[in-house]
């Protein structure tokens, strides 16, 4: 297990390189000076060499890489051009709503998706079976900054029940109040999520069930409900688990459109607020922050595949 | 006769899905084929004596706060979106389809062109999509290229998995014996064996492209603002949306129409072509 670890960690290290390299060139190829997109139309020859001098621009591009690089790895990620504070600072400020946002539409996903797809497998071609199935691929039609918007609309607005718009941090309104105002996007989210996760768990578990050892289990006589929920469930959980992994992680880089449409404070709106701000170091930030949580999230979801199901072999 | 009849109840059968889709995805088509003709009014003519207006005779579904017709809007809207959608996987499964092909056949190019797809496919995908389309700037041509790259990491996987096991089979065996050159083989003993994956990527490509799409769009990134666009009606209405939800109501009702088209469509070609998934 534990030599199993090391490979896999050593083998992110080619990976991030490549995300490292991308993410710098990415930026670099903005047509134009970068510096003088800060500066706009009305600018002092002085302060333009000055800005150029101070972002590294008049560097040869391979000397600039390489100090990119030994940045990142020193742990200098650099500072933002809009407020001036390190990058990293910026975004631990946007961590919460985020990291909320991802464990409460996860929890509504899964509360519903697994015995959606559990059941939905069960009286598989069933009225009930045909339900939950369009259920799910309605989840997965539906354009989530739209249906936020309905949800505004025909939810908050008409019913008051729920905020509109914005966040309240923990620190000064208290989890409860925090939660309050995040239930509407994610019920959003979450929705999106319980349609992949009803088909994946109901295609899963049907693979499962079409095992020798189920035909075994229930020629033994075994009662039907100890057929479906310890012998196939347990198999087709590894799975079930890293398709759940893979959602946490692409939601821990923040919700980009929803965090928009309900105005909350996270990831994703920083991205979306740097970039329209044009500061590149912020937006070179986040996106490298969220390729390396994309990649421990992958690392760790192999590890617990691997204890899940112990056959399995990564090459 | 009895016989042909459970023919035809087992052809509708399996091909319900692909019939249903097909059929929705034809509508929206034929939809925005007929634009000019459907729409009432110029889906641009701006009116500052008939902003916010609710649905009424003359306009069916209101008009936004410039007091453009919102119904024009919304049947020229599809015609972005369906374009898109279609030459964006299109390209996308050539160019992928090509990268799998090579990385599974040449071990040196597999290490690096592979390793580069994985890299980027570690990428958020909306965030590099954003990103990208800004540094382009606006323009439906650097959006589908930016939409294929966004997609090829994936459709390269595929195609490369499938190389791989394909490459070992007998018949492949057979034409390298017989001196057929390595281009040969790939395109007449390969590929053909991989079609099926590839489309089933392709129309499964269709709904998620059709989505990316009107998100950018809603965000306000990667077309000129005066193309009328599902997303981007959505976009100007929601300012609107606690006193005209109408103005985003519609155009988002055409967005899912069309998405679950797609869906549907994918679902039955995917059943079709891999029974084996099929539930």
């Amino acid at each position: 297990m534990l030599k199993f670890t090391i490979k896999r960690l050593l083998s992110a290290i080619p990976v991030l390189f490549i995300v490292i390299t991308l993410v710098f060139f990415l930026m670099r190829i903005i047509p134009g000076d970068p510096a003088l997109m800060i500066l706009g139309d009305d600018y002092e020859p002085e302060d333009y060499a000055a800005l150029r001098e101070s972002m590294g621009l008049n560097k040869p591009i391979l000397q600039q890489y390489g100090e990119y690089v030994f940045g990142i790895v020193s742990g200098d990620w650099g500072t933002s051009l809009y407020n001036n504070k390190p990058v990293f600072q910026n975004i631990k400020a946007r961590m919460e709503p985020t990291i909320l946002v991802t464990i409460y539409s996860t929890i509504i996903a899964v509360v519903f998706a697994i015995p959606f797809g559990i059941v939905s497998a069960r009286r598989r071609n069933t009225v009930v079976d045909y339900s939950l199935t369009t259920v799910s691929v309605l989840a997965l039609s539906l354009p989530s900054f739209w249906l936020g918007l309905m949800l505004v609309y025909y939810v908050c607005v008409r019913t008051g029940l729920f905020p509109v718009q914005g966040y309240k941090f923990i620190a000064d309104a208290g989890l409860r109040k925090a939660l309050h105002c995040l239930t509407i996007p994610c019920l959003v989210l979450g929705f999106q999520h319980v349609g992949s996760l009803t088909r994946y768990t109901r295609t899963t578990m049907l693979d499962v069930l079409s095992n020798d050892y189920i035909k075994t289990a229930r020629a033994k006589g075994l009662a039907e409900r100890l057929v479906y929920y310890k012998h196939a469930l347990k198999n087709a959980l590894a799975p079930v688990v890293t398709n759940i992994g893979v959602s946490i992680a692409s939601m821990l880089g923040g919700a980009t459109i929803t965090e928009n449409v309900f105005n909350i404070p996270g990831m994703g709106k920083l991205a979306y607020d740097s970039l329209l701000r044009r500061d590149y170091t912020q937006e070179q930030a986040i996106i490298l922050f969220v390729a390396i949580i994309f990649i421990i999230m992958n690392i760790l979801l192999d590890i617990i595949y691997k204890i899940l199901d112990p056959r399995i072999e990564f090459d | 006769m009895e016989k042909r009849k459970m023919k035809t109840g087992a052809f509708i059968r399996r091909y319900f899905r692909v019939m249903v889709g097909g059929t929705i995805i034809l509508i929206m088509i034929i939809i925005s084929l007929l634009a000019p003709v459907l729409a009432t009014h110029d889906p641009n003519q701006v009116n500052i004596y008939d902003q916010n207006t609710p649905p009424n005779a003359e306009h069916r579904f209101g008009t936004d706060t410039l007091g453009r017709d919102l119904y024009s809007r919304v049947v020229y809207g599809g015609r972005v979106s369906l374009v898109v959608s279609v030459l964006v996987n299109v390209l996308a499964v050539i160019i992928g389809s090509s990268i799998g092909l090579v990385c599974g056949y040449y071990h040196k190019v597999d290490m690096i062109l592979m390793r580069l797809m994985e890299g980027l496919a570690t990428l958020p995908t909306i965030l590099l999509a954003i990103v990208m389309v800004t540094i382009l700037g606006p323009g439906v041509g650097k959006l589908i290229t930016v939409l294929v790259i966004v997609n090829l990491p994936g459709i390269a996987r595929i195609t490369r998995q499938q190389v791989l096991s394909i490459k070992e089979k007998e018949h492949v065996e057979s034409a390298k014996a017989s001196g057929a050159s390595d281009l040969r083989i790939m395109t007449k003993y390969v590929l053909p064996l991989s079609f099926s994956q590839l489309i089933i990527r392709f129309t499964s490509g269709l709904a998620s492209t059709c989505l990316t799409q009107a998100s950018l769009s809603f965000l306000g990134v990667g077309l000129d603002p005066r193309i009328p666009t599902w997303g981007g009606i959505v976009n100007e209405g929601s300012p609107m949306i606690i006193v005209h939800p109408y103005q985003c109501l519609y155009a988002g009702i055409a967005l899912s129409i069309t998405v679950l088209g797609f869906c549907i469509l994918g679902d039955g070609v995917r059943d079709v072509l891999d029974p084996k998934l099929r539930g």
